[in-house]
């Protein structure tokens, strides 16, 4: 006990202001933000148990890591992202948070987008958008990720621009002798009527303990169509940190899908504000949870606007020791009349040392509303399980068919077909290593 | 639509029916708080010393509690600091009658309940109910008294278990909700002045439904009722409580402690119509009402069921809980919560499972109009030794007029893989179909969102008891009068 309040007391390097290195070379407006992000994290610093959003997740444990940012330009071969890679993908790579041209391979970029590293884009004077978003007071990855700002992804889609073509983005942290932290950012800004398909996919290729703030803003214009799929499987050793926030203007469409597998501990804040009239939402997220793993996704859905509409569906599947926790909120502002909001969350507990926090939440300021709500834990049907048996499937498989069942409902609901393909994927690398019952 | 906005104003518009203040000398203390207050209470009723002990004991925690900044500020709902040290903790009619007819009863006093539609001559005759009823804080009349012993039910003002069955009394006090439980807890149990305690012994089924009626009449008073019903194995009791307060300015505190005991096999049916002073249409005044109802179902296949209307005060919190310890127990909550001009309602329960193949269901239903605040909140737990386990929630709001709102916010947590949890909520508003359906049909459009209304709540109102059902019908209709589009 006495040990590890010596660790805690004394703050790991990561947990102190970002050396005065860091800012070289760095605009002076850039330098500004960031130390003002660093005084806002420091406000707060990192949440306890005691703040109503964190009362399930302790992040004291992080506090014995030394995290170190590590430098982007290691050397990572081309095979180990090649089991990942989409059909004519347009794949942008960051390792360690860094861009990595050489790893990127934008030639199928249509004319007019722009997809660059975020300093690159940062230069070119972007640094408003950067400031175009609330700064999530609950989140310490918003305030860590700001103030120790290096690089990430850009993108820009203009107005009408069709990407048919899936959008990759690489998040690689590696360290095999250090602890690493990294901090990438994605900021997507997309134009009117555009239409795009993209996949942030985090992996972990390191052995070291590791730490992932992440921090996504995507901005739909009016009328675009955007789906997002965040791949989370970064295996034994990570912590990921992550806050997504997306923001929807009139009558455009979002998709966004979550899907965790693997990691120490993960938590994912996602927000949508739908801002424009007739914008519609699907939220959609899958969690599959074991050994001592955690993972805890807080949502909220903000209807601004008139005639707006929401479905989110989360499902955990837990077993050995795994915790999942899951927090949805759905507001309906004044403004928000003939809103149509609708969540679920499912939870499949295949252990009984697994445990389940689920708080879906409704708050409501407007009358013309259909609001609902629903969550379940159950564990795997007994009768379905002799149905198969019957049919003379053995029972680890007979398992595995209903688990996976499960968790089709969120894959489906994924339209971009390479999109399906590779969170299906992760899916079944999951499912392999299920223990039978 | 311009229609049913003047019926909405209408009925919004609707004065407190209750509002009468009753003219009976008061026996009180200065405002205030401190040792010596609780002193003079606990001579006031000749207390033990152990009971003495125990309210100082509260009374250190409290201070503890105050002095620490810990007054909760958790649930959604916005007042102004409470002045504890304003607030008169004992007021008793001065003339105690000899309670061995009604006939000694104050005549006033009698008055007062039959405006309230209560008379005490009217209840003897309705074979039955039996009636205790709290006036501020003293219990003045019992009826029904000799029926109940015959029968072996122990039924009576607190102090009055306090001084005849002391045993009984120590034995479960604070068992439930401890006095260190919550910040008004702790207060209750430094300051309580009276409620009502229930006993019934092994095996006995109680002949009547047994009645409360709570009534805050001085002002500034606060009031700080305990009740404490013990179920023993196999025996069964169903009790009513209802309050009103007459219209008073400044807000008032009502804190009240229900302690709920159930052991093998029995079960105890709890049911409470809330009609407290709800503030006059500009949210001026009313009642705080800040209760800790708990029950525990320590024996096996013991049931406890909640039923509650809550449509006055100014402020509602309360979450009456269930502690699910016996194997196969079963715990019910059954919740209507109106909120109407400035009210604020945060409200819900608690399920606790820890036995073995215990059983939990929660049907709650919010209706806000005017500007009126009602929110849900309420926790549903399955421990590691609750094997099958089994949860099944709903929490229904219904929205009248575009300034209210309704929130949700239900906390579920698992940890048994055996355990069956089920949570639904939907909010959605009067539709205008609907309406237009009964127009149609020639029904007036007040009379189509009482109906509406009522039927929404109807999964409630069916548990609760006839003669309460009808109150309970009735007091949604005035207090929603017309109001609905």
């Amino acid at each position: 006990m006495s040990a590890s309040t010596t660790v805690a007391a004394a703050q790991p390097a990561w947990l102190l202001p970002p050396p005065e290195a860091s800012f070289a070379g760095q605009p002076d407006n850039l330098t500004a933000l960031r130390r003002s992000a660093w005084e806002q994290f420091t406000e707060t610093g990192l949440p306890n148990t005691r703040r109503e959003a964190w009362r399930h997740t302790n992040l004291d444990p992080l506090k014995q890591f030394a995290f170190r940012p590590q430098a982007g330009d290691v050397p990572v071969s081309a095979e180990a992202l090649a089991p990942y890679r989409l059909d004519g993908e347009i794949g942008a790579v960051c390792v360690n948070g860094t861009f990595r041209p050489d790893l990127s391979n934008l030639a199928n970029l249509p004319e007019g987008a722009v997809l660059e590293s975020l300093a690159a884009a940062i230069g070119r004077g972007a640094l408003e958008q950067l400031q175009a978003f609330e700064f999530d007071q609950d989140q310490p990855a918003e305030g860590l990720s700001m103030a120790w700002l290096q690089d990430g992804i850009y993108l820009q889609v203009p107005q009408g621009v069709v990407i048919e073509q899936p959008l990759h983005f690489y998040f690689v942290s590696t360290g095999n002798d250090d602890s690493t932290v990294s901090f990438p950012r994605v900021h997507i800004q997309s134009g009117d009527n555009c239409q795009l398909a993209l996949v942030e996919h985090h992996i972990g290729l390191g052995s070291q303990p590791r730490l992932t703030c992440s921090v996504t803003r995507i901005e739909v214009g009016p009328g675009a169509v955007v789906e997002y799929l965040r791949l989370l499987e970064e295996g034994a050793g990570a912590h990921h940190l992550a806050s997504i926030t997306a923001r929807q203007q009139a009558g455009s469409q979002l998709q966004m899908t979550g899907l965790s597998t693997g990691g120490d501990l993960q938590r994912n804040d996602v927000t949508a504000a739908l801002e424009g009239e007739g914008a519609s939402h699907r939220m959609a997220g899958l969690y599959l949870v074991r050994g001592r793993e955690q993972v805890d996704n807080h949502t909220r859905i903000d209807h601004m606007a008139p005639h707006t509409s929401s479905v989110e569906t989360y499902k955990g599947i837990l077993d050995g020791q795994g915790r999942g926790i899951f927090t949805g909120r759905i507001v309906v502002h004044p403004a928000g009349q003939q809103t149509d909001a609708r969540q679920t969350n499912r939870n499949l507990m295949l252990s009984d040392q697994a445990l389940v926090h689920t708080d879906p939440q409704l708050e409501i300021f407007a009358d013309d509303v259909k609001c609902s709500h629903g969550s379940t834990v159950g564990q795997v049907d007994d009768e379905a399980m002799f149905y198969i048996r019957s049919r003379g499937i053995g029972m680890a498989e007979a398992h595995r068919l209903l688990v996976h069942g499960f968790s089709a409902e969120v894959l489906e609901q994924i339209s971009h077909p390479l999109l399906r393909a590779v969170a299906t994927e992760q899916v079944n690398r999951w499912l392999e290593e299920l223990p039978a019952p | 639509m311009s229609d049913e906005l003047k019926t909405i104003e209408s009925i919004t518009s609707q004065e407190y029916k209750y509002g009468f203040v009753t003219d009976i000398e008061q026996e009180t203390i200065p405002p205030g708080l401190d040792e010596d207050v609780v002193r003079l209470i606990s001579a006031k009723k000749s207390e033990p010393d152990w009971l003495l002990e125990w309210r100082l004991k509260a009374f250190r925690h409290w201070t503890k509690l105050q002095a620490a900044g810990a007054e909760p500020t958790w649930a959604k709902v916005k007042y102004p600091p409470i002045d504890y040290q304003k607030i008169v903790y004992y007021a008793a009619p001065k003339s105690m009658p000899a309670l061995s007819s009604l006939d000694e009863v104050d005549p006033k006093l009698l008055e007062t309940y039959a405006k309230l539609g209560i008379p005490l001559e009217e209840q003897k005759q309705l074979a039955g109910v039996a009636v205790d009823a709290v006036f501020d804080s003293v219990s003045v009349a019992t009826t029904f008294k000799e029926t109940l012993a015959e029968a072996g039910v122990i039924f009576c003002p607190f102090s009055e278990a306090v001084q005849k069955y002391p045993e009984l009394v120590r034995k479960y006090l604070g068992s439930v909700v401890p006095y260190t439980d919550n910040f008004f807890a702790a207060l209750n149990s430094a300051v309580f002045s009276d409620g009502s305690f229930v006993y019934l012994p092994k095996g006995v089924r109680s002949p009547m439904e047994l009645s409360t009626y709570f009534r805050i009449n001085a002002a500034n008073t606060g009031q700080f009722e305990r009740t404490l019903i013990i179920a023993e194995e196999g025996a069964y009791v169903s009790y009513l409580e209802g309050c009103t307060a007459p219209m008073r300015d400044e807000n008032q505190l009502h804190a009240a402690v229900v302690e709920l005991i159930v052991l093998d096999d029995a079960e105890i049916k709890y049911s409470t119509v809330q009609n407290w002073y709800p503030g006059d249409k500009n949210g001026v005044g009313g009642i705080y009402n800040f209760v800790t109802k708990r029950g525990a179902c320590r024996g096996d296949r013991s049931k406890i069921s909640w039923t509650q209307v809550e449509t006055g005060s100014a402020i509602t919190w309360k979450y009456p809980s269930c502690i699910l310890q016996g194997d196969d127990s079963i715990g019910e909550f059954y919740s209507v919560a109106l909120t109407n001009n400035y009210q604020q309602a945060d409200t819900g329960t608690k399920m606790i499972h820890l036995g073995k193949r215990t059983r939990s269901t929660i049907i709650s239903k919010g209706i806000s109009a005017g500007k009126g605040q009602n929110t849900y909140r309420g926790q549903v737990k399955i421990m590691p030794g609750a094997q099958g386990a089994r949860n099944y929630s709903q929490c229904d709001s219904l929205l009248i007029g575009d300034q209210c709102s309704a929130h949700t916010f239900p906390y579920i947590d698992v940890r048994n893989a055996s355990a069956q949890m089920e949570h639904e909520a939907s909010t959605s508003r009067i539709g205008e179909d609907q309406i237009f359906y009964c127009r149609q049909r020639g029904i007036s459009t007040e009379d189509a969102v009482s109906m509406i209304v009522n039927g929404f709540c109807k999964d409630v109102f069916r548990q609760l008891p006839m003669e309460f059902a009808v109150e309970a019908t009735k007091l949604l209709e005035v207090s929603l009068e017309g109001s609905v589009g």
